[in-house]
């Protein structure tokens, strides 16, 4: 009788405590639901838009090239470009691949100018699935439009060449459709916003916000490693290295950088612009609100070092190097912050992938 | 003084029944297969041993690297067959001798991927290669050192779990609870008030005290039980591999020895007679032997009290110490080379060296992180001829603190000792 009593009493107490029922899934399930419909899907919807835009942009000015048409061009590779960057933050699922395909960088020009060369007189996606990465993209669709702009008119090779820029767009504005595709119509969006439904091969909000974690911090380290440490010489013995510096010819690595430092804010935050929404933040400051202002700061900290640069990045490595230096700390110790405090808030270290634990 | 000698010896010396030793060599022996094929499956033999340019050492073993090519995988087959020797085969200790060795070679080819419970198979191993076969009776002293191992495990586990961080803050359980709260049925209900406070005072409970409760007939069948319920928690919500299995398995050395013998369905493996002829004693040399290694084994796991600081943040003393499930630690870590001369600085990615999964356990560890630097600075200077000063940026965040500096970055990795037999310049209050 008293075994049983004991028992009971257990039992009631176990299931009495756990009903009181906690919010960890509730809080998950908030965060991808808003950001992948508040901040993926708009982002991704701009960036088909915006695509398209360039596409056509390029066929209007290689049927009828004049310079106004080519100053269209250039200004819609660079909405393209910069809408581009906005979806730094979040490149998983089937935006990966476009990513792959069509965002080599720093652009190699010889092999830019070997395509074109060898392009047929009308270029199409058939041509450019035989070229390597480094000949598709948005790299070289740059160098073409600013890099050598007068080439596209005047050259021998004009209408070889234009026709070559025109079915860059084209590619990128038929991937980015087929990567908005994927997310909306594929249900990838629906996946992740409702990670853990049946039939979602994301099988647990977890490991849904391990994903936008994950993509998040490969944001970082492009925007460290890539974007600046690197142009500035760190992987090269100290020499400055402007050649391997972002978007060179259009003088836009700037640009490009604050909208990257952007989509990770917007995905932090969990909405387009403003500082209130259900992103990663809603995660984090229900445990460490410290840590979540600290991030803030950081994004704020790092666009700050970068909109002071006497110029864009590229020119700024030259310039005054030691500045681009102290934006290269600030996004570092972002990173720090990310990959250390923000992982552990979050559960992440407990995606072993290569190992058990203990 | 002379009865007490000879009563021990007697005492350590009485024949029993074999067949716990069968049957636990018999079962470890398909564990370690499966645990063999899952290494493999899982395509870790390419990710952990062969695909790293670098890898990281132990201590006096800097000198034991992977075979290339398909040598690690002939070394997995004979580990699987070995194992396969152990369960059934009829050489059963020169096959756990075999499995041994091979098994513990593949623990020291790596030290980020070290685990607590490989560090327990290869102890077991080598029990088992000098432990007895056949159905002849067994002197005690076989089941006593057994136990005396598992008992080990428990009991430092469990003395490790005394701190503030465990059973005050009931840190890292939260974090862990707290990720796994999409779990079917109770998932959302792990995060409740109090879940992770009970889990974390019962575990150090069940582990300081489990030894204790399985040696006693009286609870032993309550306590097995709740080995079995709390170690099969663990593996629905931790990714631990077979670790939870081997422990369900090592506590059946607190059974009675013949147990195997009265469990339906395993019985008819122990029918034959056993033979009334007991194995031999423990020799001097044996009883030598076997205290020299239960004494390695008791200081083994206090030797992080010679270091300032908690093990948990500084790993000093950290490995085979039993410290298990304690921490949640993520570290972030990149280089600074200073060259002589010019004094011009070099910023370098460890990631530039390693895998991603070396990478995430080296930027918590400040000995891996002593080597990947010392490494960096000899590979630079056989590129550019100049040896330089190498200086960490490590931060790491512990248990849902806010990350801290892990090293002091002014000091010169490249001066230290990477074995840490001097303690390293760990910063922070933990």
């Amino acid at each position: 009788m008293k075994r049983s009593a004991l028992l009971s009493s257990v039992f009631l107490l176990t299931f009495g405590t756990v009903a009181c029922g906690s919010r960890g899934k509730e809080d998950r399930q908030k965060v991808l639901e808003a950001d992948t419909y508040a901040v993926i899907l708009p982002s991704l919807a701009a960036l088909q838009s915006r695509t398209q835009e360039l596409g056509m942009a390029l066929t209007e000015y290689c049927e009828n090239p004049s310079p106004e048409r080519l100053t269209t061009a250039q200004q819609s590779w660079l909405l393209a470009r910069e809408t581009y960057k906005l979806t730094a933050a979040f490149q998983v699922g089937p935006l990966e691949d476009f990513v792959t395909q069509v965002d080599f960088w720093p652009v190699r020009e010889l092999e830019v100018e070997n395509a074109v060369r060898s392009a047929p007189a009308n270029s199409d996606r058939t041509y450019l699935d035989t070229l390597g990465v480094a000949a598709r993209g948005f790299a070289p669709l740059e160098y073409l439009l600013f890099g050598a702009p007068a080439e596209l008119s005047v050259d021998p090779n004009a209408l070889r060449r234009c026709s070559y820029a025109k079915a860059l767009a084209a590619d990128i504005a038929e991937r980015a459709l087929f990567a908005y595709d994927a997310w909306t119509l594929g249900g990838f969006a629906q996946e992740l916003a409702q990670a853990n439904a049946s039939g979602s091969q994301i099988t647990s909000t977890q490991a849904g916000v391990d994903l936008l974690l994950n993509a998040t911090t490969a944001a970082l380290v492009d925007l460290t490693d890539k974007a600046l440490a690197r142009p500035l010489g760190e992987k090269s013995g100290g020499v400055i290295q402007p050649l391997d510096c972002e978007s060179r010819y259009s003088g836009t690595s700037s640009q490009d950088y604050l909208a990257a430092l952007h989509s990770v804010r917007r995905l932090w935050i969990g909405a387009l612009e403003g500082e209130q929404g259900r992103g990663l933040t809603l995660l984090v400051r229900r445990h460490n609100i410290p840590a979540d202002e600290r991030v803030r700061s950081a994004l704020d900290e790092i666009a700050a070092f970068v909109e002071r640069l006497d110029g864009d990045i590229c020119g700024a490595i030259v310039t005054d190097a030691p500045a681009v230096a102290r934006a290269l700390e600030a996004a570092r110790r972002l990173r720090q912050l990310v990959t250390t405090e923000v992982v552990q808030v979050m559960g992440g270290t407990l995606t072993f992938s290569d190992n058990d634990g203990d | 003084m002379v009865n007490l000698k000879e009563s021990l010896g007697e005492a350590l010396n009485r024949p029993i029944d074999s067949a716990f030793l069968a049957a636990f060599r018999s079962a470890f022996g398909v564990l370690m297969f499966i645990g063999a094929y899952r290494y493999w499956a899982k395509g870790w033999i390419d990710s952990i041993l062969i695909a790293p340019a670098f890898h990281f050492h132990y201590e006096f073993f800097g000198w034991v690297a992977p075979l290339r090519g398909v040598g690690m995988y002939v070394v997995f087959l004979a580990m699987a067959c070995s194992a396969l020797g152990m369960a059934f085969g009829s050489w059963r200790r020169i096959a756990s001798g075999v499995f041994f060795l091979i098994f513990t070679y593949v623990e020291l080819c790596e030290k980020a991927a070290y685990l607590n419970h490989y560090y327990l198979v290869s102890l077991l191993a080598l029990l088992l290669a000098f432990m007895p076969e056949g159905t002849a009776r067994v002197p005690r002293f076989v089941l006593l050192a057994l136990r005396l191992q598992i008992g080990l495990v428990y009991f430092f586990a469990g003395v490790a779990k005394i701190s503030t961080d465990w059973l005050i803050h009931a840190q890292p359980l939260k974090i862990w609870l707290r990720a796994n709260s999409d779990f079917p049925l109770f998932g959302s209900l792990l995060e409740a008030p109090g879940v992770a406070h009970a889990a974390a005072w019962l575990s150090m409970l069940l582990d300081l005290t489990a030894p204790l409760w399985l040696s006693l007939r009286s609870t032993r069948r309550f306590a097995y039980l709740a080995i079995l319920g709390f170690h099969s928690a663990t593996a629905c919500f931790f990714p631990i591999g077979i670790f939870p299995w081997l422990m369900v398995l090592a506590a059946t050395v607190f059974f009675e020895p013949g147990w195997p013998r009265r469990v339906p369905g395993l019985a008819r493996f122990f029918s034959q007679p056993i033979d009334p002829q007991p194995r031999a004693g423990l020799c001097p040399v044996g009883a030598f032997a076997l205290a020299a290694y239960f004494c390695l084994q008791l200081l083994l796991p206090l030797r992080h009290l010679r270091y300032p600081g908690s093990a948990n943040w500084t790993d000093e003393g950290f490995r085979f110490a039993w410290r298990v499930m304690l921490i949640d630690k993520v570290g972030s870590v990149h280089f600074r080379l200073k060259l002589p001369g010019s004094g011009q600085r070099v910023s370098v990615e460890p990631k530039a060296f390693l895998t991603p999964f070396q990478e995430r356990m080296m930027a918590q560890s400040p000995d891996m992180i002593v080597e990947l630097a010392q490494h960096v600075a000899a590979d630079y200077q056989r590129r550019f001829g100049q040896f330089p000063a190498v200086y960490a940026d490590a931060w790491a965040a512990m248990n849902g603190r806010p990350s801290e500096r892990l090293l002091d970055p002014n000091v010169d990795l490249t001066t230290l000792d990477p074995a840490g037999f001097t303690p390293f310049p760990i910063l922070s209050a933990h």
